[in-house]
């Protein structure tokens, strides 16, 4: 599925094929198109077209118990005010999305990662015991504002009284005549944000914030992600690892009654063995995923996922490891060369000492 | 046609910035603050020590006789108060006409030290005065002094009083320097609000506005010092102690004051600021000048009283509301002294350094506070005598229920509860099986929050309201609390006592009495008008007028009045006195217009409430003579109550729900022969406030189910006690009686619908 702004992209645009949706993946054919992206995205402000992110939305009087039951964090209580991030797991504790949950007066919103909308919509209908209706808004799509003055853009382009809105508050507000949803997100350690904005109107909107700012594809997005260690589920959730190999704990609440893979996750909580995931950065080259880790001679886990980071100068990634080998401050043989584990975030966001005014 | 205008006739004001309010404007003026570091040595374990104190000698050259013997609580008060009088030139008046309403932030030691309850200070006032009117303590934290004032006005147009004493008071305690401490909330130096925020500094004081109608000042021959043209509250519904960024709290609540007084932006011309000093609130207020005035904000000058005097907590928005009648009168608008004029950004006037003599016809005073407590006052310059119209008779129902009790959680438990007659005096209530709040915020509430949530939840969802985020925004809540979180409380001074440079800082973030009624609105998102009110068992009877007047102001169509209060286990029960308990009741009151729009079920209605002074030596013997006054003063919805128990004959309240205190028996059996009596103690024993809600919610489930805890004793039935839960018919009328002892005594008689 293309983006549904391909016609006002630049012609020299690098799309990539994720899951079921085609994205930009860099806004120009130029060498430096990346590290020019990231740069805006790191210092400036970003515009993302998030478009291969499907909203589905859940209504009916038992829509809160659906979602209650198929998000693995506690939603009971999300008012249309709040969104949240969360997984959506199977049976077997393995990751399905990690969605946004955005509360709405009569049910719930659900935000899919990026081309993982399909999957998603299966998953949620397969399980839907309570009878609720699952609709998918095609007529909505997203755009995400990210970078230390993304709040200055806000001002600009939206409302200047919503720049300053907490973490993961939502505000349904109008823009040029069109209803849109705006949220206070972040997927980067930046100040974020997110609109939810009808099809008929993303293209003025998009035109518009272009002025302001400057956009950045999906390649600088998933850097600028990892630098902060925000999971990102199609590179980390592979090989079968469950919740707690991949370091997602943070988007599972185990307190809740019951949620549709929680036995699983239970059970490897308890059990406490398997792997773990921990940054590291060095070597020669990006080694692949799956590439051999090894400690001492021996083989003590793999590569799951890694970049050259335009932030440090040199290959970031995750290695998931034996769980007593996941701890910052070690050396690794990866590909044939020495690399060191670290502690996230292995860039700090500039956002972090920019206050919003 | 507006309302009926109401003015200020009369200032007092005793603080670290002057003595009077003649001394502290010509301070204001020469810009001369009052910040010192703090000469008590008990103050040397902190880095911080400045604070705006009140010289002793301006206290003892003011009092005399036995007034010199009270606790300097009462003694700042008692000062501020007889000014205020005295400006007003207010020689005769009738006692029982004359009312006070006090905002006051903090529990008070008494003259040895010891706690006293927070509606004392007030008590003390009123009976020094004569002042035999409604009595008030209302306690939004830092925002309690406007409060006051907004909330005065609302007693003089429902025709509760002719004259009210509004105002606020709050001494300077070590164990709050230290909890503000704590915070990292103090500034080093002397304050530098707007410019250089980097903490405020703590002050004490007192301060109150004479407020009465512009026509009866005229009559007697008064100067209108300024119009009380409106006010406006709101909840942030965002954080204990934090404001909320955004500004859209105290947006919302000067929006509210401007509409209430029928104007616009526009006829601003000067805004008292909340003006604290610390980085979050500067920031915060910042916005709130932004968003409110747009375009005009950098015209419309700004500037905090609090540069002079610190944070006088309770007593700021009283000060701050004086200085703006002050800039009124005088056409100046004072300025924030301490301010760096390099400070950016640049685009508000915070009038640096010097006074500015202009044209001012409309100030806006605001105050927020912890537990997102908002609220703006609006003053004018007063207007000739016009036309006006009474305050509006709007029904208003009971329509849902939420006890969080000993003997049950929710209303189906305590049906069941009151049919199998059980009793649980003492206990607290079983808030397990079910959630009432998300995780992320319930694991860090203390017990009286979550019993006040819980109650909140269940009578929300008994009440089967189901409101969009719109309606929501405008939704009220009143909090009733005698005493606020003993668990907090404790907590707090215990490690005060051990380190006060480690003090617990989230139980002090809880420690202000309005405290859990902001956990309330936080956690079920409401942002309307908002107070919290501290008169101990009458506070939630008190609580309900406040809920009747904000529906008969148009202020809100529904309001949520929430009451809770906790035993303090482990301490010595004392002979002869009910058994404390925990916990919470909280009954949904909404305007019988909007009930009949979305066909809910509504309980009862409101007919009339009364309120009295209760004097500190009343015995059992007065009960009689109290009753008989407060069924004569039953005012409310229906305008033939006015005029008192006299109508009444004939449709009597065939039940009457009591406190259970001694002497009450005998009244009622006087005053109403024909009425079964009964009590709620058995369900829960004495929990202060909660016990006089859930003597309202009683009254209600007797109306709509027919059904009522039974009470030993002789007689049984009409003209004696309740002997069967299930009674004969529901009950027309239902009588709820609440005695703050010593303080106020309530009567709210609640009708069928």
């Amino acid at each position: 599925m293309a983006s549904v702004l391909a016609n006002l992209h630049p012609e020299d645009t690098v799309y990539g094929d994720v899951g079921d949706a085609s994205l930009p993946r860099r806004f120009s054919a130029a060498p430096d198109a990346l590290s020019a992206e990231y740069k805006v995205l790191r210092e400036r402000a970003a515009i993302l077209d998030l478009s291969a992110h499907l909203l589905i939305e859940v209504t009916g009087a038992e829509a809160i118990d659906f979602a209650q039951r198929v998000l693995a964090r506690d939603v009971e209580y999300l008012t249309s005010e709040r969104c949240m991030m969360s997984l959506v797991l199977d049976e077997s504790g393995q990751v399905v999305d990690q969605v946004l949950a955005f509360g709405r007066e009569d049910g719930i919103l659900l935000e899919s990662s990026a081309g993982a909308g399909a999957r998603l919509l299966e998953h949620l209908r397969t399980h839907n015991d309570e009878g609720v209706e699952i609709t998918e808004r095609d007529d909505l799509t997203v755009l995400g504002l990210e970078g230390p003055y993304a709040w200055g853009v806000v001002g600009r382009l939206i409302d200047g009284e919503l720049a300053a809105l907490p973490f993961e508050s939502v505000v349904d507000t109008t823009w040029n005549d069109s209803e849109i949803i705006f949220a206070r997100t972040g997927f980067t350690g930046e100040y974020g944000y997110q609109m939810l904005v009808p099809k008929s109107a993303v293209g003025e909107l998009w035109t518009q914030s272009l002025e302001h700012a400057q956009a950045a594809g999906q390649d600088a997005l998933e850097l600028a992600m990892l630098e902060v260690r925000q999971p990102i589920p199609r590179h980390e959730v592979t090989g079968g690892a469950n919740v707690i190999e991949i370091g997602a704990n943070w988007l599972v609440d185990v307190t809740k009654d019951a949620f549709v893979g929680k036995d699983a996750v239970l059970e490897a909580f308890e059990a406490g063995t398997g792997r773990r995931t921990v940054g590291f950065t060095g070597g020669e080259g990006v080694p692949t995923a799956g590439t051999r880790v090894y400690a001492g001679g021996e083989d003590v886990g793999e590569v799951v996922h890694a970049v050259h980071s335009v932030g440090l100068g040199t290959t970031l990634g995750l290695i998931r490891v034996d769980a007593d080998l996941a701890a910052a401050g070690l050396e690794f043989t990866v590909a044939g060369s020495e690399v060191t584990t670290l502690t996230s975030p292995y860039i700090v966001p500039k956002s972090w000492s920019i206050p919003i005014i | 046609m507006a309302l009926r205008p109401i003015v200020v006739t009369g200032l007092g004001i005793i603080c670290a910035a002057g003595r009077d309010p003649a001394e502290f404007w010509q301070r204001l003026l020469a810009g001369q603050g009052g910040l010192a570091p703090v000469e008590d040595e008990a103050y040397a374990v902190f880095e911080a020590r400045y604070a705006g104190q009140v010289p002793d000698a301006w206290i003892t050259s003011q009092l005399t006789g036995s007034d010199a013997d009270l606790d300097r609580t009462a003694q700042l008060a008692l000062i501020a108060a007889r000014q205020a009088v005295e400006q007003a030139g207010l020689s005769g008046f009738d006692q029982d006409r004359f009312g006070i309403i006090l905002g006051k932030c903090q529990a008070t030691p008494d003259a040895a030290g010891l706690y006293q309850p927070m509606h004392r200070t007030q008590d003390v006032v009123a009976e020094r005065l004569g002042l035999g009117g409604p009595r008030i303590l209302v306690s939004t934290a830092c925002a309690a002094g406007g409060n006051a004032v907004g909330l005065a006005k609302d007693k003089i147009l429902t025709g509760e009083a002719d004259i009210v004493l509004a105002g606020g008071v709050d001494p300077l305690l070590f164990g709050t320097y230290a909890g503000f401490a704590g915070l990292q909330a103090l500034s080093t130096g002397p304050c530098r609000p707007y410019s250089h925020s980097d903490g405020l500094n703590l002050g004490e004081g007192a301060a109150f506005l004479l407020l009465e109608p512009l026509d009866l000042a005229l009559a007697r021959g008064a100067t209108p010092l300024a119009e009380v043209a409106g006010y406006g509250l709101s909840a942030d519904a965002y954080h204990a102690t934090a404001p909320d960024p955004t500004g859209r709290g105290g947006a919302s609540a000067v929006r509210r004051a401007l509409a209430d007084a029928g104007l616009t932006t526009d006829d601003v011309g000067y805004v008292s600021g909340h003006g604290t000093g610390t980085p979050a609130n500067d920031a915060m207020e910042a916005k709130v000048m932004r968003v409110v005035f747009g375009e005009r904000a950098g015209q419309v000058p700004t500037s905090s009283i609090k540069s002079y005097v610190g944070h006088t907590l309770g007593a700021a928005g009283a000060v701050e509301a004086v200085a703006s009648v002050l800039a009124l009168r005088h056409g100046v608008a004072p300025p924030t002294i301490g301010f760096d004029d390099d400070a950016e950004p640049r685009d508000l006037d915070f009038v640096p350094n010097t006074a500015r003599p202009m044209p001012i016809d409309t100030v806006v005073s605001n105050n927020y506070a912890f537990g997102g407590n908002n609220v703006s006052l609006v003053l004018t310059t007063p207007q000739p005598p016009r036309e006006y119209e009474e305050f509006p008779h709007r029904e208003a129902v009971i329509t849902g229920l939420g006890p969080a009790i000993g003997a049950a959680t929710g209303i189906a438990e305590l049906s069941a509860a009151i049919l199998a007659g059980r009793e649980a005096t003492g206990e607290a209530p079983s808030l397990e099986g079910r959630t009432f709040a998300p995780r992320s915020l319930w694991r860090h509430m203390n017990q009286l929050s979550r019993m006040a949530i819980a109650a909140s939840r269940l009578a929300w969802e008994d009440s089967g309201l189901k409101l969009p985020r719109k309606e929501l925004d405008d939704v009220g809540l009143v909090f009733a609390t005698g005493a606020g979180s003993a668990e907090s409380t404790g907590g707090f001074d215990e490690s005060i006592a051990l380190n006060p440079n480690k003090p617990a800082v989230l139980s002090f973030s809880n420690v202000v009495l309005n405290a859990t009624g902001g956990a309330v609105c936080q956690t079920l998102g409401l942002r309307g008008p908002t107070t919290t009110i501290c008169n101990g068992a009458a506070s939630a009877s008190l609580a309900l007028d406040c809920a009747v007047e904000m529906i008969r102001a148009g202020k809100a169509e529904v309001v949520l009045v929430v009451a809770a209060d906790e035993a303090v286990y482990g301490t010595a029960q004392p002979p002869g006195e009910p058994v404390k308990g925990s916990g919470a009741v909280a009954f949904v009151v909404e305007s019988a217009d909007h009930c009949a729009g979305r066909d809910g079920m509504p309980y009862a209605k409101i007919l009339g409430t009364s309120h009295l002074p209760g004097e500190p030596t009343d015995g059992p013997e007065q009960a009689r003579p109290a009753l008989a006054r407060g069924l004569e003063r039953l005012h409310g919805a229906e305008p033939a109550l006015t005029s008192g128990l006299e109508r009444l004959r004939g449709t009597e309240p065939a039940l009457v729900l009591g406190t259970g205190g001694a002497g009450e028996a005998a009244a009622v059996r006087t005053a109403l022969p024909h009425a079964a009596l009964t009590t709620s103690v058995g369900l829960a024993g004495d929990c202060q406030a909660a016990s006089g809600a859930l003597n309202l919610a009683l009254g209600a489930l007797a109306i709509r189910d027919g059904i009522t805890p039974a009470h030993a004793g002789t007689p049984e039935g009409p003209g004696g006690f309740v002997a069967e839960p299930e009674l004969a018919a529901p009950v027309a009328q239902a009588l709820v009686l609440s005695e703050s002892p010593g303080s106020v005594r309530g009567a709210v008689l609640l009708g069928a619908i």
